[in-house]
């Protein structure tokens, strides 16, 4: 499933080695994620699980080649089917895109084009990328709106993006995420800006459609609820860089890393009422000046020397479960 | 509803109703009305929270600036501390805003940017006559109870804080003033969860020391019944349920704050969701479905559910609910409000 530290197998779907971005600004190098490694096989799905700044979109955009070469420092290897995505030029990762992998967006209104109709942009999509007749193309276009449960499909495919609700505009960005039949669907906290009842039929949605056409998945979040309802896998992510690799049950029952573990009891859970919340001290640090140790060491309860004066490599702590932290060793 | 421990009601809200015109066409008539609040009405007994859930569009945040008379109701009364909010003269407002101060949801666009922190809370204080030293001082103070230390953050500007930090200033402001009753919009919705927790704690301690009444907004069903005492569940700018928030965790009676504590994750990866509890979104308030409200989307509507809205009944000690299921099972005995 997930090969944390022991390299990557050959016939993983993905596999993200050593990945760093950096952007250069006019305050310094900010370093986004440092040293991200992971692989994911065909038909599973991970969670890139972490907080504002902790580097899961940046990882994820990189991994479709997303990022502008201006000002943008790019190291590592992303091999998907075993093909460098950094190394193809822009023809060859178009190709890519579509095809292999395909993104789905938090907020829909701003992924999908405001003057055209659902209908046009998925038509648009297939004409494109599988060179359908137009014909063809509206009726899979209709076919699509089915697939993700849209209620009434004709009159979505002949709706501009505003006229419809938050949800519906959702199944329609994932109804074109899915146009040419991706392997992996990389989805950036895609219910996130959705109220909670919307947000469990999107979910529930991606997790029946992961199933049935055998989609890999990556999925970026911020609320480990909703990794819960979705995950095979996690990786936790702080500071750019990968703190806990595990199976999802492992991570949510053992959590090795002190951040996965002070997330955990951070966050507000049913039942909890009259007990005191047990929050993470402090703040992330600044990604233009990284500390030399740990990057949690500073907010970590159990931090000693050796956390604040070396990086701690992986260790593991159960089969496919490993954690960046010197206590595991 | 039902009085707390015997002291009279700190805020009264009865019937309170806001619809916002849709104007367009080059005469700017008005085509629609947004129906954002419609015949609400509830109590808050001093030092009380509560807790007001609802998706969006359901109202929550107009509530909150009808409370606070930010914008005017089209109907209904809101009554602080006996008083009529509606009919207060301007000398008259500017007092009782003391008394109720609102914490927005984003706390960087609530802040002047122009300010720096000390000076953005002692702002009220100034305006409302305290001399400018005394006022730096009691900003300085509250600053270094919400956990920012004045004399490495005093002299800082928002943009140099951090969301979790800015929050804190906003909650400052909110304070100095020393008002009875603060009205939290979403304040902990924007914030990662490892801060949330921070500010939830600080506004517990808070809320404890300085015997505050909160009208706690939210969409989290777990951080409402976190902080709640009772809770006020809203959907499409009409109350569906109310009740404590252990009576409504416990046994929720409305199909929609059920199908609302159903949706919620359950971080737990072997306590996957079914099936999702509702289908479809939450309808616009422009053009609110006949009758009751939800009846779109609920999985037990009838056909009298259609033709007048149910209104909210007993169905227990300080829970009431309006739906036409509970009817049989309504105490007769207790009052409405």
């Amino acid at each position: 499933m997930i090969a944390a530290t022991q390299g990557h197998r050959l016939m993983a779907l993905l596999s993200v080695r050593d990945l760093s971005v950096a952007f250069e600004t006019r305050d310094g190098l900010v370093r986004a994620v440092n040293d991200v490694t992971f692989s994911l096989d065909a038909g599973k799905v991970l969670a890139l699980l972490g907080e504002s700044g902790s580097g899961k979109s940046v990882t994820l955009r990189a991994i479709l080649g997303l990022h502008p070469a201006v000002r943008t420092r790019v190291s590592g290897e992303v091999l998907l089917k075993g093909r460098d995505v950094n190394r193809l030029d822009e023809a060859a990762r178009e190709r890519l895109r579509g095809g292999v992998v395909s993104m789905v967006f938090q907020e829909p209104m701003t992924a999908l084009d405001p003057v055209y109709t659902i209908g046009e942009q998925i038509v648009e999509t297939l004409v494109q990328h599988r060179g359908l007749d137009r014909r063809g193309a509206s009726r899979r276009a209709r076919e699509l709106l089915d697939l993700v449960q849209v209620p009434s499909p004709e009159r979505c495919l002949a709706s501009y993006p505003h006229e419809i609700s938050g949800g519906m505009r959702q199944r329609a960005m994932i109804a074109i995420a899915l146009a040419c039949d991706p392997e992996l669907l990389l989805a950036d906290e895609p219910t996130t800006a959705l109220d909670v009842t919307v947000q469990a039929q999107i979910l529930w949605l991606l997790r029946d459609l992961q199933q049935r056409l055998g989609l890999a998945v990556i999925f970026v979040t911020h609320d480990l609820g909703v990794a819960a309802e979705i995950a095979d896998a996690a990786a936790v992510m702080y500071a750019g860089r990968i703190v806990e690799q595990a199976p999802i049950r492992d991570l949510f029952r053992r959590p090795a890393h002190p951040y996965t573990e002070g997330l955990m009891q951070a966050t507000v859970r049913r039942g909890q009422k009259g007990r005191a919340l047990v929050p993470i001290p402090g703040a992330p640090p600044n990604l233009i000046a990284l500390p030399a140790g740990c990057a949690f060491a500073p907010r970590c309860p159990r931090a000693y020397d050796a956390c604040l004066a070396t990086l701690p490599s992986f260790h593991p702590v159960a089969a496919g479960h490993a954690a960046r932290c010197h206590l595991v060793a | 509803m039902s009085p707390g421990n015997g002291a009279p009601p700190l805020l009264e809200v009865r019937g309170l109703r806001k619809h916002f015109p849709l104007r367009g066409g080059v005469f700017q008539r008005t085509h629609a009305w947004v129906r954002a609040v419609d015949g609400v009405s509830f109590d808050v007994y001093p030092t009380e929270t509560l807790g007001i859930v609802g998706e969006s569009g359901c109202g929550k945040s107009t509530l909150a600036r009808l409370i606070l008379r930010l914008i005017e109701p089209d109907a209904g009364t809101v009554r602080f501390g006996g008083e009529d909010v509606r009919a207060a003269t301007p000398p008259r407002m500017k007092r009782l805003r003391r008394d109720m101060q609102l914490v927005f949801q984003d706390p960087y666009a609530s802040l002047n940017p122009r300010l720096t922190i000390e000076d953005a809370v002692a702002f009220s204080l100034i305006v409302h006559g305290t001399p400018r030293a005394e006022a730096r001082d009691r900003a300085r103070a509250l600053l270094g109870r919400v956990g920012l230390d004045p004399r490495l953050y005093g002299r800082r500007y928002a943009h140099e804080l951090s969301g979790g930090q800015r929050q804190r200033v906003n909650i400052a402001r909110a304070l100095v003033l020393d008002p009875k009753l603060l009205v939290l919009d979403e304040p902990v919705s924007a914030l990662d969860k490892s801060v949330q927790a921070q500010v939830l704690n600080l506004l517990q301690d808070l809320k404890a020391e300085r015997a505050l009444t909160y009208v706690f907004i939210s969409h989290d069903l777990n951080v409402i019944e976190y902080v709640s005492g009772r809770v006020l569940v809203m959907y499409l700018g009409e109350v569906v349920e109310t009740g404590t928030a252990d009576a409504l965790a416990q046994s929720p009676k409305h199909p929609y704050t059920q199908a609302l504590f159903a949706s919620a994750p359950s971080l737990d990866p072997d306590h996957r969701m079914e099936r999702p509890p509702l289908a479809g979104d939450p309808p616009n308030p422009i053009d609110p479905p006949s009758g009751c409200r939800f009846r779109t989307r609920c999985a037990f509507a009838m056909p009298r559910c259609a033709q007048a809205p149910p209104t909210l009944l007993a169905v227990g000690a300080r829970h009431e609910v309006a739906c036409y299921l509970y009817e049989a099972e309504a105490t007769v005995a207790a009052p409405a409000c």
